[in-house]
């Protein structure tokens, strides 16, 4: 036997087999459950083989191979399978299948996570997550202990630090603070949660939360809170964003991101969803010549059916050195005159039509942060209406440079509003990640389908219409508006299941059982990766951005793609745990 | 009578928005201050004086709630980078 291939709960299995012998068979309840309860037959385990990817084992006495090929198998060994494992060249571990509780059901065995987990003994203790989001139900068993606080900036208090706004509580006082939206709560349980029925990546981590007002600047706040409560407790942590917009440059030049990059550093580290727009034309591109005028056309929601939009709002961006004219027609065929950069004084110019209210910002470059020009177009109401007119409207773009230019814009509806969609051939499939998922110092992460059905809490079955087993076809594909690669991981997120808070409503059909429902978006991939994040930190609290990027990157995978690859929408791949 | 602003350090959603609003002294307005360097101490005071939170001498980038008269005197600064308004995001899930 080659004890160097055995990991310790396989030492600890054998010498026991070899003490007790069949009396194992009659034993009570086991950590480490055996195959077979057959007194008569020698005791056998189920074991993770860990391989060269190509190993034949298929022959290996003692032991029945349930994969002929990868690095990781399972396998039915008995003692004399495991002496022969143990001492064949291609053979590198053999650990032993223990119980486990189930991982947001699938995800966690997609992933492998089990294999990394049973290896390290990880749970994230000693590591703070922080859950910036729409809040907690502090009272779900799932989180018992281990809420250190919550800085609710929606309770009108006097704020954190030099803030003045929001109010922090713990201890007793957590529950004053609620989670009527659910997302919080069921991301925090991804991340965290700790529970007999299913579980979270790393379900020792302390939790700080900041249930977040949602504007950039409270989101920006709420990343230091919880660092500065880190650095209280001289602890690593890893911040949780299941959150974002489309008001910036698409580019990792925003504030958000910028305070990001700043307030980033080893054991400090931010996790971000990549985003939900992948079937949404909410950006649209154009590559205009010189001389020339595009007219790129976009639709917007019907007044008169759900969904219409009080406002749309086109953020628009082009290159530094080019000139650019910007005029809006509206979808009753008015125009705007063609409005250039405006140097000096206030940059904005409003149009009164019939049926609507255009206004068109174009400062110059010095108003941006990464130096390139940006415009802005407001769609509002006219006098008798509440909603910006529907229909198919005009963004029309004069190149007035000496080079062509490229320009990207990106559509802005409230909340519950359709989308405003950018029309073929100007609709544009890539540059969908904005901020904070365009962070360069975040780690982006992408949704992976891993399962697409569920029994509710009734016991009817649900399902929905996502291919399994591969990329989510809403989640937003990079790269940044600059070239950059992004996302840079993709993790399961459809369908979750996890915490449900008791303070919000949702769907009966997305409730599985009591204290959790299913739940699906990048922001359900984002903790996922947090967690991890969170079990690598308690290996190694010194790890920055980059290194947990590099450790992730050699341990993700495109399905069907060599090691290594890169795509836009998956970034480097689906995490493979196992491997880290 | 507009209020003097240096239009070129505000972001084009907050120079839209300060055109309309009547003078007022009243902090209504969500801003994100950047500086073109760490602040130094006297450039944290000022800072504070007109209500932005969070400023150390470790970073650039500082929120603040803001008066229409401190986003115009913040304008003037020559160590003021940008001011931008802030925006909101929405959950991912």
């Amino acid at each position: 036997m080659n004890y160097k291939k055995l990991s310790a709960g396989m030492s600890a299995l054998i010498e026991e087999i070899q003490f007790q012998g069949t009396a194992m068979m009659t034993a009570g309840p086991r950590a480490v459950p055996l195959a077979n309860d057959d007194i008569t037959a020698p005791p056998a385990v189920y074991a993770y083989v860990r391989c060269n990817p190509d190993a034949h084992l298929k022959e290996v006495p003692g032991v029945r191979m349930h994969a002929q090929r990868g690095k990781v198998r399972t396998s039915l060994v008995s003692i004399e399978g495991v002496d022969n494992l143990s001492e064949h060249d291609d053979v590198h571990l053999i650990t032993p299948a223990v119980m486990l509780k189930p991982l947001n059901d699938v995800a966690g065995v997609r992933t492998d996570l089990p294999v990394y987990k049973t290896r390290t003994g990880g749970s994230g203790r000693g590591v703070i997550i922080g859950v910036v989001d729409s809040g907690i139900d502090a009272l779900h068993p799932a989180f018992a202990g281990r809420i250190h606080s919550i800085w609710d900036q929606t309770i009108t208090g006097a704020g954190w630090g030099t803030t003045n706004y929001g109010t922090v509580l713990s201890g007793a006082t957590l529950p004053v603070s609620s989670d009527t939206n659910g997302h919080g709560t069921h991301v925090a349980g991804t991340a965290a949660g700790d529970d007999g029925q299913f579980g979270g990546v790393a379900p020792e981590a302390d939790i700080v939360v900041v249930k977040t007002n949602f504007l950039n600047l409270g989101i920006g706040d709420g990343i230091r809170y919880v660092f500065a409560v880190a650095d209280q407790l001289d602890r690593p942590a890893v911040v949780n964003l299941s959150l974002g917009g489309h008001h910036d440059a698409h580019d990792g030049s925003d504030d958000l991101s910028a305070l990001i990059e700043e307030r980033t550093g080893p054991g400090r580290i931010v996790a971000a969803a990549a985003g939900n727009e992948g079937g949404d034309d909410i950006h649209g591109m154009a590559v205009i010549p010189s001389g020339q005028t595009v007219e790129i056309t976009f639709t917007v929601p019907p007044t008169s059916q759900p969904g219409a939009t009080p406002f749309v709002r086109l953020n628009g961006w082009y290159g530094a050195h080019a000139e650019c004219e910007i005029s809006v027609q509206t979808s009753s065929g008015n125009a705007t005159p063609f409005q250039p950069v405006i140097p000096a004084g206030p940059p904005s110019q409003t149009y009164n039509f019939a049926n609507a209210v255009v206004r068109i910002t174009t400062p110059p470059t010095a108003a941006t942060p990464n130096g390139d020009h940006r415009f802005l177009v407001e769609l509002n109401p006219g006098p008798f209406s509440s909603f910006v007119q529907g229909g198919a409207w005009r963004l029309r773009v004069r190149n007035n440079g000496e080079a062509e230019t490229r320009v990207d814009i990106w559509s802005i509806v409230p909340q519950g509003a359709r989308d405003v969609r950018f029309n073929a051939p100007f609709n544009h499939d890539g540059v969908k990640i904005g901020s904070p998922g365009c962070a360069e110092q975040a780690i982006t992460v992408a949704a992976f389908t891993s399962r697409n059905a569920w029994t509710d809490a009734s016991g009817v079955a649900r399902a929905v219409g996502l291919p399994v087993d591969t990329i989510s076809d809403f989640s937003s594909p990079g790269p940044l508006r600059n070239g950059v690669a992004k996302p840079d991981v993709t993790a399961p997120g459809a369908m979750i299941v996890s915490c449900l808070s008791s303070q919000s409503s949702p769907p009966a059909s997305n409730v599985v059982t009591s204290g959790f429902r299913v739940n699906a978006g990048t922001s359900m991939a984002c903790p996922f990766i947090t967690g991890l994040v969170a079990l690598l930190l308690q290996a190694d609290r010194a790890l920055a951005t980059d290194d947990i990027k590099t450790m992730l990157r050699a341990h993700s995978r495109i399905p069907g793609a060599p090691a290594g690859a890169f795509d836009p929408q998956w970034g480097f791949g689906l995490i493979d745990a196992g491997g880290l | 009578m507009l209020i003097p602003m240096n239009y070129q350090k505000l972001d084009p959603s907050l120079s839209a928005i300060v055109s309309e609003l009547p003078q007022s002294e009243e902090p209504n307005l969500h801003v994100s201050v950047r500086t073109l360097a760490p602040p130094d101490p006297e450039q944290q005071r000022e800072l504070e004086r007109l209500g932005v939170y969070g400023v150390s001498s470790r970073g650039r980038i500082f929120s603040a709630q803001l008066s229409l008269e401190a986003v115009s005197k913040l304008s003037e600064k020559p160590w003021v980078r940008l001011l931008s308004l802030a925006q909101e995001m929405r959950p991912l899930g």
